[in-house]
């Protein structure tokens, strides 16, 4: 079934090929329609035009027609909603502190307000030698009164006290200082001899870049050929005057209302929609064509790549915020199959490792992941003994004598599949230890660690057995009450389709 | 695969090409087909040359035209961009092209130049 263009309003057209072409926010919502065209429904126009073409150009317009929708949908829903001013605290002291910031720009990476204009975020210039990469940031927040206060309030005074205590405390007074360090390998190249560390996509996109240009072509030499003759039989459809004042446009000339082609409009959407054809049937055979060959596995192999980064930070509120607090992180993520093992195991070579992409997708491995993250975290004690509201001392005030507070939680997580094979697929293991230790002054308030080991035993595609050994320093943390070490064994069927 | 943009040039003018990608962007290359009735390859480019502050160029020879294509390894659920900058004799002009994530794990844009 082919379509003609007196069925069809100018506007559908436009925006079926917006749709195919991605070009969403190029619709000319206010083209003109042809004098005497019908308006049929939208829904049923894209309908009848999806159903003539080719099937495997079919999913990406549907797709496509749906994210369409979604952008309607959403633009609709946003512009209903009602808008809140947002507080300018943010912007506020941005406005303040801007003419002293100058004298420091060279050092300052980046002056962000957060999104609820709540806090402001400096960012300094991160400092690298070799691969060692400290960041700095300093967050100036909107000072508050801390629960702590407020509570020993009493309640028919508390909003006129937190009120008053807000006014005392100044715009810069609630700071948190942070330092993050991690080892970051600034180039990665196919000729390296040591491993590389982190995850900045620029530092691999030299390396990953050769990797693509030593995959072969993909040939979709018939559909370029084809649509070298059909852009410029569209393009000269169009009068001169308007091909000259849009050539350079972006999309052009998708984007061109059909009536623009005047009296050549209905031979301009066919080829248009033949055009749409070969652009699909190019990129579905590229997605096929890459998918084979194991590109899907690239972003595994950078997410995989080892990264340890150390995060620290020192946070302190205004007068009656409550307590000073610091904390630290350490957090370590490898994968076993990641972009230091296709450069060894391919001896730097491009072409090699291309081929052991499809090796890796085959092995289905790299799902394979280490990853240990602690994090301490101590407030220091805090006391207030009386509260003064503009020299009045507050009348009913409980002192408040916070005792000090410090948390160490930990979790470690690896999984790997095993070599042997049950029911003709690999079993899995996967081994988990998590903990937290709290004290309160000096005294253990919390002390809990857990650790398991699964086995998942294949039985096929969609039943799988897990059998778990679970260990508890304290009893009460399983769900046999009266062992410190407890068995599971599981059955598990995946739902078709689902 | 889709066409983003198209110009019009002349032999013997000067092709420039500018990028500069964003972080969902994993790799790149670019690659100039020359057209004398079928499309052969002219040149290929690692994306990172490109990034440089003066691009990568080429002269426009006698043809019919030529194909610059961009092919992009992406990330899942990201949205991957590259700003392109492309200039003929001076003449330049910017491009924001997104290389959609859903169409990967390596999409293609392209634009023609027709000389005349």
């Amino acid at each position: 079934m082919r379509l003609t263009h007196p069925h069809i309003s100018g506007r559908v057209i436009a925006a079926f090929l917006c749709v195919f072409f991605g070009g969403l926010a190029q619709i000319d919502a206010q083209a003109p329609l042809p004098a005497g065209t019908a308006s049929p429904a939208p829904e049923a126009v894209l309908s009848a035009t999806v159903g003539s073409i080719r099937d495997d150009a079919r999913a990406s317009i549907l797709t496509a027609a749906k994210q369409l929708q979604a952008v309607i949908k959403h633009g609709v829903v946003t512009s209903a909603n009602a808008t809140t001013a947002p507080d300018g605290y943010a912007s506020r002291v941005h406005a303040s502190i801007q003419d002293y910031l100058n004298f420091f720009s060279a050092a300052i990476n980046q002056v962000e307000e957060s999104a609820n204009g709540q806090s402001l975020i400096l960012r300094l210039n991160p400092v690298r030698t070799g691969i060692n990469r400290v960041g700095l940031s300093l967050t100036l927040t909107k000072p508050s009164v801390s629960s702590l206060v407020e509570q020993s309030v009493p309640e028919d005074a508390r909003a006129s006290v937190v009120g008053g205590l807000e006014k005392q405390q100044g715009d810069l007074d609630d700071t948190t200082f942070a330092v993050a360090y991690s080892f970051v390998t600034p180039k990665f190249e196919w000729t390296a001899t040591s491993p590389c560390f982190g995850r900045d996509p620029e530092t691999y996109r030299d390396l990953l870049s050769g990797l693509l240009m030593a995959a072969p072509d993909v040939d979709v030499r018939a559909e370029q050929i084809a649509l070298w003759q059909l852009k410029k039989t569209v393009i000269a459809l169009l009068p001169e005057s308007v091909r000259m004042a849009k050539v350079n446009e972006v999309d052009f000339p998708l984007t061109v209302p059909l009536t623009d082609f005047g009296a050549n409009a209905g031979v301009a959407f066919q080829l248009a929609t033949q055009w749409g054809q070969l652009e699909g049937r190019g990129t579905l055979k590229e997605q096929q064509f890459f998918t084979e060959l194991g590109f899907q596995t690239v972003e595994d192999l950078y997410d995989n790549q080892p990264q340890l980064s150390l995060v620290g930070s020192y946070h302190h509120p205004a007068r009656f915020g409550g307590p000073n607090e610091w904390s630290a992180n350490v957090e370590l993520q490898f994968g076993r199959y990641n972009i230091n093992r296709l450069v060894r195991e391919s001896r730097g070579n491009a072409a090699a490792a291309v081929q052991l992409l499809k090796t890796y997708q085959a092995a289905n491995d790299t799902a394979d992941k280490f990853v240990l993250v602690a994090t301490y975290k101590h407030r220091e004690a805090y006391a207030v003994a009386t509260l003064d509201i503009g020299g009045s001392p507050v009348t009913g005030f409980t002192p408040i004598d916070a005792a000090s507070y410090s948390e160490l939680s930990a979790r470690l997580q690896w999984g790997m599949k095993l070599h042997q094979l049950v029911f003709a697929s690999r079993p899995r293991v996967d081994v988990t230890l998590e903990g937290i230790r709290t004290l309160e002054n000096t005294t253990v308030t919390k002390n809990r660690w857990v650790g398991s080991v699964t086995l998942t035993m294949p039985v096929n595609d969609a039943i799988s057995v897990p059998l778990s050994l679970t260990y508890a320093n304290k009893t009460e943390y399983l769900d046999q009450k009266d062992r410190r070490l407890s068995a599971h064994l599981g059955f598990s069927y995946r739902l078709p389709g689902l | 695969m889709k066409t983003v943009g198209f110009f019009p040039g002349k032999a013997g003018q000067r092709l420039t090409i500018k990028t500069k990608p964003n972080d969902a962007i994993l790799g790149y290359y670019i690659l100039v087909d020359q057209w004398k009735g079928a499309p052969s390859t002219f040149v290929k480019w690692n994306g990172t040359e490109a990034e440089g502050a003066n691009g990568v160029t080429f002269d426009l020879e006698p043809a019919d035209g030529y194909d610059v294509t961009i092919k992009a390894e992406v990330k899942k659920d990201a949205t991957p961009k590259i700003a392109v900058t492309l200039a003929i004799d001076g003449t330049s002009k910017e491009y924001d092209i997104e290389f959609p994530s859903s169409e990967g794990p390596v999409v293609s844009r392209d634009w023609n130049i027709f000389l005349h």
